[in-house]
């Protein structure tokens, strides 16, 4: 068996966390890998939309849209009536497991481009449209329709999220920045794989630190944590065989199903929800399915669409 | 249907699709051992809810416990 040798970086986090090694990784650091991490995903998007441009991706991008509203629909009867969560908590993680990790998509990016495998290069909309709709449906399910987005704060830090306004500033920097994007590819496309690796080798750190809470807070969301991806990449998958994608767009439409995002929909629940459990989700999230995808999910999606794709 | 009880059977449920994952992926010749590894990690969970159906409730968390 042979492993991405980024995916190798987060079991060498995973193993020091365990470990109780204290590697030096300042905080700083981190924050300026993720924001090179979501600006060069926006660049390369932004360049593959200049070339790519078409009807066909705004009917795919809807399509996407309603893929982002249904999975928190699917993820809140089971935490409330199998988990026996109470409505808000239920609804906050539900939100979570509806929205994408960016920090995944890059991983089964970093994974196709080393196996050779072709895929849509304009995704990184599909990242950014993704991140936005089980928000507000997440809200909608803790606090009936009435929610919504009423709130100015809240609408504010849903749509200019830091990740968000990063990765749709990239985007347009990307398509219209046209030849003069070659100038700061050296930086922020050639320097793309390392990067992802030292944020990889932190994210290992903070995976351990979130099984500890798991150990108080249940077997149940362990499972949920493991069953959510399995389902939601299924569902990926099969919207991406029937959008006529790409082995490696199949592959990529089900991680994004798959992942739960921990950047943006914290930041958003935090204004939203103050009082569901912020433990909880990104346990959950983080301690569970973001290594479950990592380590095993991304190859299962990746050989289910093959699979489908009859090749 | 108690609330434990839910929880073990979804526990459980979660661990067999892993363990039939592993096993198809094992005889396809694909690398299955991951998922076979999480398959039984997830089987003693599926106890620990049964003997410890607080730590997953809303009564620990201070929420309401109707949905149960």
């Amino acid at each position: 068996m042979q492993l991405d040798a980024v995916v190798l970086f987060f079991v060498l986090g995973l193993a020091a966390g365990v470990l109780k090694v204290r590697l030096p990784f300042p905080g700083g650091l981190y924050q300026t890998l993720t924001l090179f991490l979501l600006l060069a995903i926006g660049l390369k998007g932004g360049a593959a939309l200049a070339e790519h441009a078409s009807l066909r991706i705004v009917q795919e991008s809807l399509l996407v849209v309603g893929f982002g509203v249904v999975l928190p629909l699917m993820a809140f009867p089971l935490l409330r009536y199998v988990g026996g969560l109470n409505r808000v908590n239920a609804a906050a993680i539900a939100a979570h497991y509806g929205s994408v990790s960016v920090a995944t998509y890059a991983v089964a990016v970093a994974v196709l481009d080393a196996a050779g495998v072709a895929y849509e290069p304009y995704f990184p909309l599909f990242v950014v449209l993704l991140e936005i709709p089980a928000i507000i449906v997440g809200l909608v399910l803790a606090k009936g329709l009435s929610a919504g987005l009423a709130s100015r704060k809240l609408a504010h830090e849903t749509l200019l999220s830091p990740g968000i306004v990063l990765m749709v500033g990239g985007l347009l920097i990307g398509a219209f920045a046209g030849d003069s994007l070659s100038k700061i590819s050296p930086f922020f496309m050639d320097l793309f794989q390392g990067a992802l690796a030292l944020f990889l080798l932190k994210m290992g750190l903070i995976t351990t630190e979130q099984l500890g809470a798991l150990k108080q807070d249940g077997p149940f969301l362990t499972a949920f944590g493991i069953f959510m991806p399995l389902v939601a990449g299924g569902l990926g998958a099969l919207l991406g065989q029937g959008l006529g994608l790409s082995v490696g767009g199949i592959t990529l439409l089900a991680v994004l199903g798959a992942s739960a995002s921990y950047i943006a929909v914290p930041a958003a629940m935090r204004v939203a929800l103050p009082q569901a459990n912020a433990t909880l989700s990104m346990a959950a999230s983080l301690g569970i399915t973001f290594p479950f995808n990592v380590l095993a999910g991304i190859p299962l999606y990746l050989l289910l669409a093959q699979w489908l794709h009859g090749s | 249907m108690p609330q434990h009880t839910r929880q073990r059977f979804f526990i459980l449920l979660v661990a067999l699709i892993n363990l039939g994952l592993a096993t198809a992926l094992i005889a396809n010749g694909h690398a299955g051992i991951p998922l076979g590894v999480i398959g039984i990690a997830l089987l003693p969970l599926a106890w620990l809810a049964g003997r410890n159906p607080a730590g997953t409730t809303d009564a620990q968390r201070g929420g309401d416990s109707y949905a149960a």
